[in-house]
């Protein structure tokens, strides 16, 4: 009894991960109906980037978050407006295969600049550190972080949208293109910053992941599938729903490895199959963020 | 007065024709003057074009983007595996039972993918080869993680023989593969292909059922590159779960379409060409080549977005394979 | 010189030419119309002067400068708005939300929610509802008061009669005058010929996306119109 216990926490706490992950999948294609296929390669880029500042300067891996998810964010904007940009249109192919093509390049590129062997980032007695809750359970302090963090970010983002100009300028973009041009609003650059603000989170995914466990160039890919997962689980459109999705398929996922350790992913994709069949629209489905 | 006349070959065309049918000659005579690597090779491009064909045939006509076609790469190469572990069948037989179960397969998997749009139907299918390949990864009757080999399958057969059969049914798939394409598109169907990614509402309004047309694209591609993963199996004699349901196939199939030009039958076959041409010269650059291949599906998709064969076609109208129809007008007295 | 001046504007949809040599003044403290049958070119026009389209540079001249070819994202900034056929309000925006972002272009003005919802009072009271949720004249006066929150120098209302019962639109019209006292000048396209001819001073009818008639409200006859409108 205990044992579930503790198994569906560390997959609810999981679930602030996946959230991390999804936010920005999910924000770029309520925006501007970009799916991009290098969203899980982006994160591991600021994972070893945060590599390079945690070695170089010798900064905690918290710190050096300071510099790699304004970096990030730039490398969003540029990516959108020179490349993106002209890829968006009535076909969904350009920027699928845009995107993928990135992928390949970034996991490659990331290869070829760092080897294939597993990196991972440490914060010392922290990573292992947790809080016992009574009756033999306990909950690990760095996932409660990530959890915490997760909450955190899709607060802000919450704010943005519903409180700021900005945010007010990104529904109506994302609504009404072309109206929204009759506002003054510049499209291409209000998706340069949507795309800012998706990789500055997935940046903080990134590197989160990297201190929880290990990373080499390759397992882009598998984030993106997760994030994706907690999406569609979480239903389109909504941004706590994104959080709800990934707390269920972080909770899949834990409960398939206690089960057996070989099917550990496996569970989260039937749970997300289930989903789909079950439930198409997701468990909070919105059409909107209003 | 004027009287229209439907054009549905070119001149160039007719003459093609005969120019196809020397080239398959001389594919399938290769075991008798080729050197064992040539015939390899050929048999890879063979392989490929076939994957191409059948990505092409999903997407550049039927616009449906899948990025989980290796779901039967992977099944079809265990159906290999399982054809030749039995050892009750010739292990030859595998080829069209894996085009089978892989249509089966896409009936199934269609079930739960379209109920996804877009980009998301794309990574749905994805998914759903990640799962495939787990199960398989973790079924150790089938070798399990780690892969098995299918040898003892080919005790009786010669090597020659090996390789000869491998590239006349490669020869078959990937000749076959342009040919169904062909007629498929030249058929009253065909148009139906083009309405329906042109506009599904429009299509729907004249009859045309969009998700039968959909339907009937994903079984058809998924049988063809079930039936490519057999040939892989038979070809390569192992097969591990990594590999067979790599996403590196769809990456393959994509940079073939998308460079050769996505939409025509042309494209794939000189898309194809193209990467098997730079896979072989950039081998010795290890993960190089790999991000060359990015970058130049990047670019091209960004400058020219119908591939190599939309440029050309267009500069000198050109079609190989024409599909279409071409009203000319003609005064006759 | 005209507030707005447009000479010579020919625009296209691909290889579809919609509008041949058209030109236009709209004089400033004035309401002008345009009227004529669909698929005239009216709504045509309106998007090019909007931004939508790329005629050359001297094409369309505002208070003496230069825009043709601007785009929309700029034009508004110049201090033309323009309230688009269908109203397109947006959905994920609450009633107020809407006016607030006919601001975003950053112009300085008098215009401002009490001022928009003074001029519309119904609006005030749901404030807070989705916009699409209100009725189709309430919904007219959000997508009029958006484009006024911009400040503009002219206000270019494209069919906004076009959905509603008579007495709605009635009431929309006479937010007109006030309009006018602030400074803002009005372009209107209507469909409905008397309420063009009751409300604007100057007259353009589009036929076949040309010019087919341009005088003085007060100087037309019915049976001018006629023939103007559908090129008999």
């Amino acid at each position: 009894m205990l044992g579930w216990l503790d198994t569906i926490l560390q997959g609810l706490m999981l679930g602030g991960l996946y959230a991390l992950f999804a936010t920005g999948l999910s924000l770029t294609f309520g925006v501007m109906r970009l799916v991009n296929i290098a969203h899980g390669d982006f994160s591991i880029l600021a994972a070893y980037i945060a590599l390079v500042v945690v070695q170089w300067l010798g900064w905690s891996p918290f710190l050096a978050l300071l510099l790699v998810v304004p970096l990030m964010a730039v490398v969003g904007y540029v990516v959108q407006t020179t490349l993106l940009n002209q890829t968006l249109g009535p076909d969904i192919l350009p920027p699928l295969l845009v995107t993928f093509g990135l992928s390949i390049v970034l996991q490659n590129g990331l290869m070829e600049g760092f080897s294939a062997d597993s990196r991972g980032l440490s914060i010392g007695a922290l990573q292992t550190a947790s809080i016992p809750l009574g009756g033999g359970v306990a909950v690990g302090v760095f996932p409660i972080i990530t959890f915490a963090t997760a909450v955190i970010v899709l607060g802000a983002m919450s704010w943005l949208f519903h409180s700021t100009t900005l945010g007010r300028a990104l529904r109506a973009t994302s609504d009404d293109q072309t109206t929204a041009q009759l506002m003054g609003i510049d499209n291409r650059h209000l998706y340069g910053i949507a795309m800012a603000i998706s990789m500055a989170v997935v940046a903080i995914a990134g590197v989160f992941l990297a201190i929880r466990t290990t990373f080499d160039p390759s397992v882009g890919p598998a984030r993106l599938l997760y994030a994706f997962e907690a999406v569609i689980i979480g239903g389109l459109g909504s941004l706590w729903g994104t959080l709800a999705g990934g707390m269920v398929l972080g909770v899949a996922q834990t409960v398939g490895f206690s089960l057996s350790p070989a099917w550990g992913i496996a569970a989260g994709h039937l749970a997300f199959l289930l989903v789909l069949i079950l439930r198409p629209n997701g468990l909070f489905p919105k059409t909107r963020d209003a | 007065m004027i009287q229209y006349v439907v054009h549905r070959t070119t001149r160039l065309s007719r003459y093609a024709v005969v120019l196809w049918a020397l080239a398959i000659a001389g594919l399938c005579t290769m075991p008798w003057w080729a050197s064992r690597a040539q015939i390899g090779t050929t048999t890879t491009f063979l392989g490929i074009l076939a994957l191409a064909q059948m990505w092409n045939l999903l997407a550049g006509f039927g616009g449906l983007v899948s990025i989980g076609q290796q779901a039967f790469v992977g099944l079809g190469a265990y159906v290999a595996v399982i054809v030749a572990l039995q050892g009750g069948l010739n292990v030859y037989a595998a080829v069209p039972l894996a085009g089978i179960a892989s249509a089966v397969a896409a009936w199934g998997i269609a079930f739960l993918v379209f109920r996804l749009r877009g980009a998301y139907f794309g990574i749905g299918t994805w998914v759903v080869a990640e799962l495939l390949r787990i199960v398989f990864a973790n079924t150790s009757s089938l070798g399990g993680g780690s892969g098995v080999s299918i040898t003892s399958a080919f005790a009786g057969i010669g090597r020659w023989q090996r390789d000869a059969f491998s590239l006349w049914i490669a020869a078959t798939l990937g000749l076959g593969a342009v040919a169904l394409v062909f007629a498929l598109l030249r058929s009253p169907r065909g148009l139906a292909f083009g309405a329906v990614r042109d506009s599904e509402p429009a299509a729907e309004s004249l009859g045309v059922s969009a998700r039968r047309v959909k339907l009937t694209l994903y079984l058809i591609s998924s049988a063809g590159c079930g039936m490519v993963g057999a040939l892989l199996a038979i070809s390569n004699l192992r097969v591990s779960p990594d590999s067979a349901f790599s996403v590196d196939w769809t990456a393959i199939m994509f940079f073939s379409v998308v460079i050769g030009g996505i939409g025509t039958i042309e494209g794939p076959l000189l898309g194809s060409i193209i990467y098997l041409t730079l896979r072989q010269s950039l081998a010795q650059f290890g993960g190089w080549y790999l991000i060359i291949l990015g970058v130049c599906a990047v670019l091209v998709m960004r400058t020219a977005p119908r591939g190599l064969w939309g440029v050309l076609a267009d500069r000198w109208d050109i079609r190989l394979f024409p599909y279409d129809r071409r009203v000319s007008a003609e005064e006759t007295k | 010189m005209s507030l707005l001046e447009v000479e010579n504007l020919s625009a296209y949809y691909g290889d579809f030419q919609a509008l041949f040599d058209v030109s236009l003044r709209a004089d400033a403290g004035k309401v002008t119309a345009i009227i004529g049958a669909n698929g005239a070119g009216k709504t045509t026009f309106m998007r090019a002067i909007a931004g939508f389209q790329s005629p050359p540079r001297d094409a369309i001249r505002f208070d003496g400068e230069q825009i043709g070819g601007m785009k929309a994202s700029r034009v508004v900034g110049k201090g033309i708005a323009l309230v688009p056929e269908g109203r397109k309000l947006f959905p994920s925006l609450t009633v107020e939300e809407n006016l607030l972002i006919g601001s975003y272009c950053g112009r300085r003005g008098d215009w401002n929610l009490q001022r928009v919802y003074g001029l519309f009072p119904a609006l005030e009271q749901k404030r807070a509802a989705p916009a699409t949720s209100l009725s189709g004249g309430q919904q007219q006066m959000v997508a009029i008061g958006r484009a006024l929150m911009s400040n503009p120098r002219i206000l270019m209302c494209d069919e906004i009669s076009l959905g509603l019962a008579p007495i709605v639109i009635k009431d929309i019209y006479t937010a007109f005058p006030s309009i006018l006292a602030e400074g803002v000048s009005i372009l209107i396209v209507e469909q409905d010929i008397g309420q063009a001819l009751a409300v604007a001073e100057d007259v353009y009818c589009f036929q076949g996306g040309r010019i087919s008639l341009s005088a003085k409200a007060s100087q037309l006859t019915r049976d001018e119109i006629s023939a103007a409108y559908f090129g008999v």
